[in-house]
């Protein structure tokens, strides 16, 4: 009888149709289910008060009969790099603690047209400059998969984006909003065993998103299904006149087909064959190559492809960041908005100072060494030697997309090396070395642009999600999304089984 | 209308199982797998021993700070500032002779422009609320073309 209850958006908008659950119900509960694990620090800042308002509107809309779409009613989360209008925006650093936007972020503003319900902001690295959601002033989130949540036993989440992954990864949203710069979706939503979309770059409005790195930063999104993920990407995406880099061509939004109608015959993908990188788990080896087995086993046509400056990636990603970073960061100096020292000397010395206590560490090193890479003698040598270099590893991509006879339309990589890493281990590394790592096989798709998926496939032995990455050309995410959609059938991967979700329901 | 409890995520997990397919094995392969079971050689060989060249002197670090407005304030961070242009050093052998910059993905479309007119504005309030010290409707600062004292000549 309750057979539709299954968690997907459209059987819970079916359900609000036909009044068997109602928004109001379903949002006291997610507020409630949020409380009860605070343990995982999921949230920065839940807004309780805003989102039962919100869901009492949305209640009206469902009685008169007129919801304002399939998503009207849905709680969502979204991270605290997105401006919220009169909610606290802190991109989890000291620098922005107090600031309260007085917009909405485009993709917030487009949420709520839609009628979703605000459940509040997720944590993140401060600025985003992280890959564990483990450098926020509001203490690190946890992983819900953790074999153990007390001490230091816990697993991290992944980021910057942890919060969000781990918000729907507990069942305490239907979605999130996260941000992708170089894998900052995909690799907390490989992490945390649900699925992450980062859309092609101008396809969703960056307006309102606090920026890390312009040329690469795309909102993302998170979902238990891929599915509910193209529900969420059909309300965000498309032109916005506030975002000059939105890609100015028409959204048309997607419909994918049921499982069975789905025919891989003609479609070709690639392994490329880079992506076995020194470190990959022999776990995630065999994930890869087993559905590579079962997408040749359905009549796909699966070869090797080479991506050969994959390896030059990250590097040219970690000098691009840091200097776009420098420059980004310099907007912040204590007087029109966030964190202001008391330093009156002077007004270099106001700035110093705000900035000094404003920024942690991993900020201050990426602005000072991207200061050091944009230096009048480094200039050539480093920033416009990466953006060569960014224009091979963008070639690679659209040789192997466009190429007449041997074209793949997708492409099937690892999306992390490993599964979730413990807290106690990841925090031993550096930040560098922590992204270095935990990036290589998501930040080349933010080089070239290109829209990519991370979906959860299988447990490892320790019981934590394995996942894969699809990546496709640009603007290609019905296809992309269709494979995953496939795969995902499959696998019949369950993101609610997780041990700690099951003794905190008890 | 139902009442929503934690049952329902239970009773979920019952359902899906239910009708389960048969959990794929990850041993058994039925095609000669085109995933490359050994890790492709490193391009790029580890050159974190070679800290000697020390690239980075204490004129320079004054200038970043400067620059930077923010302070190099511990062994840590000059350590971690020399790693990571050793790091950026990785890419300077990659021949790029001939290949122009990627500045931005979009370089084949047009950037969209507006008309220079006002679409919104009259927030003032909104927009000084923010700053931590306003005068009337000014924002406040110290005084201007002070250099910036700079410790460990």
């Amino acid at each position: 009888m309750r057979r539709h209850l299954q968690f997907g958006i459209k059987q819970v908008h079916s359900s609000y149709l036909d009044g068997r659950l109602s928004p109001h119900l379903v949002t006291e509960q997610a507020v409630k289910d949020a409380l009860s694990l605070r343990t995982l620090n999921a949230f920065i800042r839940l807004t309780p008060e805003l989102a039962l308002l919100q869901a009492k509107e949305s209640e009206e809309r469902f009685q008169e009969k007129q919801p304002k779409s399939e998503l009207d009613g849905i709680p969502i989360a979204v991270k605290d790099n997105f401006c919220t209008a009169n909610v606290p925006t802190t991109c989890a650093s000291r620098m922005l603690q107090d600031f309260v936007p007085p917009y909405n972020a485009t993709v917030v503003s487009r949420l709520r047209q839609a009628g979703t319900v605000l459940l509040g902001k997720t944590n993140l690295d401060q600025f985003a400059m992280g890959a564990g959601t483990v450098d926020s002033i509001y203490g690190p989130t946890k992983n819900i998969w953790s074999e153990d949540l007390s001490k230091d036993k816990w697993r991290i989440a992944g980021g910057s984006s942890g919060g969000s992954a781990s918000a729907v990864a507990a069942g305490l949203c239907y979605a999130a909003i996260g941000s992708d710069t170089g894998g900052s979706t995909r690799n907390p939503a490989s992490y945390c065993g649900v699925v992450g979309l980062k859309p092609t770059y101008g396809l969703v409005s960056r307006h309102g998103l606090i920026p890390l790195v312009n040329s690469m930063d795309v909102p993302g999104i998170f979902a238990r299904s891929v599915n509910d993920c193209v529900k969420v990407l059909n309300v965000i995406a498309g032109p916005d006149s506030k975002d000059s880099t939105t890609i100015r061509q028409p959204f048309r939004k997607l419909q994918l087909p049921e499982v069975d109608q789905i025919n891989l015959r003609s479609i070709s993908i690639g392994i490329p064959k880079e992506y076995h990188c020194l470190g990959l788990s022999p776990e995630v080896l065999a994930t890869w190559t087993k559905i590579a087995d079962i997408l040749e086993c359905a009549g796909a046509k699966v070869e090797q492809v080479s991506l050969p400056h994959t390896a030059a990636s990250i590097f040219v990603y970690s000098i691009l960041n840091q200097c776009e970073v420098a420059s980004n960061m310099a907007r912040y100096d204590g007087i029109e908005y966030g964190h202001r020292a008391l330093d009156e000397r002077s007004t270099e010395q106001l700035y110093a100072t705000t900035r000094a206590e404003g920024f942690n560490q991993v900020v201050k090193t990426r602005i000072l060494t991207g200061n050091f890479l944009l230096l009048r003698k480094n200039y050539q040598k480093y920033f416009e030697k990466a953006l060569r270099v960014r224009r091979l590893i963008a070639e690679d991509f659209s040789k192997v997309f466009e190429t007449n006879n041997q074209a793949v339309d997708i492409l099937l990589t690892p999306t992390t090396l490993t599964e979730a890493p413990l807290f106690r281990d990841f925090s031993a590394l550096s930040n560098r070395d922590q992204c270095a790592v935990q990036d290589f096989c998501t930040q080349p798709a933010n080089m070239a642009g290109i829209p990519a998926v991370s979906i959860p496939v299988r447990l490892s032995q320790n019981g934590l999600p394995l996942s894969l990455q699809l990546m496709s050309k640009s603007l290609n995410e019905q296809l992309l999304l269709t494979v995953a959609r496939w795969i995902e059938a499959q696998v019949s991967f369950e993101c609610l089984e997780s041990g700690q979700l099951q003794a905190a329901e008890q | 209308m139902l009442r929503i409890s934690n049952k329902i995520r239970f009773y979920c997990k019952i359902a899906a199982k239910s009708d389960l397919k048969s959990k794929l094995d990850f041993t058994q392969l039925r095609h000669p797998t085109k995933v490359p079971q050994q890790p492709e050689p490193n391009a790029f060989p580890d050159l974190d021993n070679n800290t000697d060249d020390d690239p980075i002197d204490s004129k320079t670090i004054q200038l970043l700070e400067r620059l930077s407005l923010v302070d190099l304030d511990s062994e840590e961070a000059l350590k971690t500032l020399k790693s990571s242009i050793q790091f950026a050093n990785r890419i300077v052998d990659i021949p790029t002779e001939n290949v122009p910059a990627l500045y931005t993905v979009l370089e084949k479309q047009q950037l969209q422009l507006r008309n220079d007119s006002v679409t919104e504005g009259n927030c003032r309030q909104e927009i000084l609320r923010n700053a931590k010290i306003t005068d009337e409707d000014y924002f406040v600062s110290p005084p201007g073309n002070i250099p910036l004292e700079q410790q460990n000549e």
